[in-house]
């Protein structure tokens, strides 16, 4: 179990990134974290992993989280972790290196599917297929808590699609998976649960059969907690129009 | 012994690059330290050869600044871990990785270890430089014209700028 607790970021120059977020994230989730730019999405996962200095406790199973069970948490970010001028052979046995429970046959099948070339380096790898082999590290890792953040911008929706459903054929029921990502409809029927970032706490929680029950949809359970004002775009249109006149 | 050495430096920095102009500023440093070491030298045995009363400086004295090229060498070999530090957010962000590796000292390892190896070469390659000079100070000048203490100061060579 991943357990944040009253997490806090404020940066250098004042901006409060997280106000206290609470969460737990259980084994074999797939959480949607969803949030407008700014809500602190990024910054919470760059927590999580010790990229970023932060106040409150975040423990994996009851301990904080250090070099010996770091190996449990992967990260595939829209920034790009990986080394560009190495080839995906090498980057696999940097990640055999590291990682001991290395799913061999995992990366092999994802990058046969892709069909990604073993042998050039990242850099020649046009974008999507970039975020298609950040994808497939983390996923390859051997981590319990697979973080993603928005992993798939600028694929094509046909990519994104098969994603989706290689990812719920390959994954195993102790693997957690924490998506950022802005693309709501898309992932509704991907993921278990959902939760809202907003001005950096959780601002909704709801697992997706409960939304199901409740006859509501992942779009309309975002904007109802963003108080999203549905008539904002035609009052602006009367606006300008009057402007015009 | 390709992979003990590319495991010195960041994962896909191209090595073998940095090695190759590693091995090519030892050997012109080697090549600018024996020449103008026997440049002067010979200036030494054209005095001797014309002027009675001529002398022969101190070894010291005659190898001069002849470690000028070793010493920017190994100022850039100094250089060298800052930019092997900020290889890993050229391209992309590889920083996030090789920070949470369960290793923590692998970022710092690949950072410094290439760079230590090529600073104890050109060490290493200044000293030979030193030593071979000094064969060739014994061996081509006069020994009856020579100092009484022809190694004195000689620790001051590395001094020299």
């Amino acid at each position: 179990m991943l357990v944040l607790s009253d997490v806090k970021k404020t940066y250098r120059q004042g901006t409060q990134a997280l106000a206290g977020v609470n969460l737990s994230l259980g084994p074999g989730e797939i959480v949607g974290l969803f949030g407008e730019n700014g809500a602190g999405k990024t910054t919470l996962m760059k927590c999580i992993l010790g990229l970023l200095r932060y106040e409150g406790e975040i423990t994996l199973d009851g301990a904080p989280i250090t070099p010996k069970n770091i190996a449990r948490l992967s990260f595939a970010t829209c920034e790009h972790s990986f080394f560009p001028a190495l080839t995906a052979a090498g980057h696999r046995d940097f990640y055999r290196e590291h990682f001991p429970t290395f799913r061999n046959k995992r990366f092999a099948a994802l990058m046969d599917f892709f069909q990604l070339p073993l042998n050039k380096t990242i850099r020649s790898f046009s974008a999507g297929q970039k975020n298609q082999f950040e994808v497939i590290l983390a996923l390859s890792q051997g981590a319990d808590y697979i973080l993603m953040d928005e992993p798939f911008a600028g694929n094509d929706i046909f990519n994104r699609e098969d994603f989706y459903k290689v990812l719920l054929g390959i994954l195993e029921p102790n693997e957690t998976i924490l998506l950022s990502t802005h693309l709501l409809e898309e992932v509704q029927h991907f993921i278990g649960r959902a939760v809202l970032l907003h001005q950096g706490v959780v601002a909704g929680d709801m697992t997706t059969s409960q939304l199901e029950d409740e006859g509501r949809s992942l779009m309309d359970y975002v904007k109802e907690i963003y108080h999203y004002q549905s008539d904002r775009v035609s009052r602006a249109l009367d606006q300008l129009t009057d402007q015009k006149e | 012994m390709r992979t003990k050495l590319a495991r010195l430096f960041p994962a896909g920095w191209p090595w073998q690059r940095t090695l190759t102009c590693g091995g090519g500023a030892l050997l012109v440093s080697w090549c600018v330290a024996v020449f103008h070491f026997l440049f002067f030298c010979n200036q030494v045995r054209e005095n001797l050869r014309y002027f009675s009363g001529g002398y022969v400086p101190p070894f010291a004295q005659l190898f001069g600044r002849g470690l000028f090229c070793f010493w920017i060498t190994a100022l850039c070999v100094v250089l060298l871990p800052l930019f092997l530090y900020l290889w890993h957010w050229q391209g992309s962000k590889s920083i996030y990785l090789m920070r949470r590796l369960p290793r923590r000292s692998e970022l710092w390892r690949r950072c410094l270890a290439g760079p230590a190896m090529l600073l104890v070469l050109t060490l290493l390659a200044a000293a030979l430089s030193v030593l071979f000079c000094m064969m060739l100070y014994q061996a081509l000048l006069p020994a009856d014209c020579l100092p009484e203490d022809p190694w004195a100061g000689i620790g001051g060579i590395l001094c020299w700028f």
